[in-house]
């Protein structure tokens, strides 16, 4: 089975676990505030997380992103989901590496040279989805 | 040339002023407007508003014609992207990053970016000065945070100003004994041949001093 680290275990980190555990996805998360490590776990149940930083080489390599197939950086700033992405892509040759985009003025700095190959930018996608409610 | 300086705390604000008075067109960038007042009266260059990673106010400081670009803010990840963005979209020659941690640092120089770890570098310079004489740690203070280091002053540093062999937040010189005298330098006094200096160094700090002299493996 593959897996998914996720770095973050805010509330999209924890929904994005959430949904791949029910997809059949092996789900590890990285995350450095030991309280929300303690909730993902009671939460989640069966996941693998390391308290430790995205932007750390070596805490990434302790989540076990060598084994991963896929990486999804969802911490609340941006600046650390593009290292996270960096890293993943360049330094550990992640497969397929999606970033969450927190503000969208920063939206232009997540493509395939920071190692981002999916933009997941909740502004704009929850936009569409409202403008789409309206003229369906 | 033209300098575009991402953060404007004491290492930016400091970079900017030695960069302006050398002649050279500097724009500095930092999120506070208070960070501006660091800049010394002489200074002249661009200041501008905005969060490093803010494309319109990279922009506006003359990215795109910019010779070199440093990225000094206190976040190692905001130093990163901009270094690594500057270096690939804007096609900036000369980029550097500081990074804290020396870890990340190692790995974004294998990426491209060139790094600076300031505590990396201090330490390579104090052992630099110091690996010709032993050393000897006096006592640890706290739990560990700070280690109170002797060291015989070597030749090599003789007549030179205290202040290089410091490094603000790292290492700092407590004490001289000079001909059986015992006192607490100021940043004008001068090492001599012979001297007794007591360094507080940080924990990690002496850690890497000694694994740098070789007596821990």
């Amino acid at each position: 089975m593959a897996a998914l680290l996720i770095v973050g275990a805010g509330k999209s980190g924890t929904a994005i676990g959430r949904a791949a555990l029910e997809a059949g996805i092996d789900v590890r998360i990285l995350e450095s505030r030991p309280d929300h490590i303690e909730e993902v776990e009671t939460q989640l149940g069966k996941v693998v997380t390391t308290l430790g930083s995205g932007i750390d080489p070596i805490d990434l390599e302790r989540a076990g992103i060598r084994t991963c197939r896929w990486l999804i950086a969802a911490t609340g700033s941006d600046e650390v989901n593009l290292v996270s992405a960096t890293l993943a892509k360049f330094e550990f040759g992640t497969e397929v590496v999606l970033a969450r985009v927190v503000d969208p003025r920063n939206r232009w700095l997540f493509g395939p040279d920071m190692g981002v190959d999916h933009a997941l930018d909740e502004t704009q996608l929850m936009a569409e989805l409202a403008v789409g409610r309206l003229t369906e | 040339m033209n300098v575009v300086i991402v953060g404007c705390g004491r290492v930016g604000s400091a970079l900017a002023g030695r960069l302006h008075l050398d002649g050279h067109t500097v724009s500095i960038i930092d999120s506070r407007p208070e960070a501006f007042a660091r800049l010394g009266s002489n200074f002249t260059g661009t200041r501008i508003v905005g969060m490093g990673l803010d494309r319109s106010a990279l922009l506006a400081a003359g990215i795109e014609s910019a010779d070199s670009l440093a990225a000094v803010t206190g976040a190692d990840a905001v130093n990163a992207v901009v270094a690594r963005v500057a270096a690939r979209r804007f096609r900036v020659p000369r980029v550097v990053a500081r990074m804290y941690d020396p870890q990340a640092a190692e790995v974004y120089r294998r990426l491209g970016v060139h790094t600076i770890s300031p505590v990396a570098w201090a330490v390579g310079r104090l052992a630099e000065a110091l690996v010709l004489v032993d050393f000897t740690t006096i006592t640890s203070l706290g739990a560990g945070q700070v280690d109170l280091i002797e060291s015989a002053v070597p030749a090599l540093l003789n007549n030179r100003p205290i202040k290089e062999i410091e490094s603000p937040g790292e290492i700092r010189v407590a004490a001289v004994t000079r001909g059986g005298r015992t006192f607490v330098p100021d940043p004008g006094t001068h090492l001599a041949t012979g001297d007794v200096v007591a360094l507080a160094v940080t924990g990690g700090g002496a850690e890497r001093l000694e694994t740098l002299l070789g007596r821990r493996s």
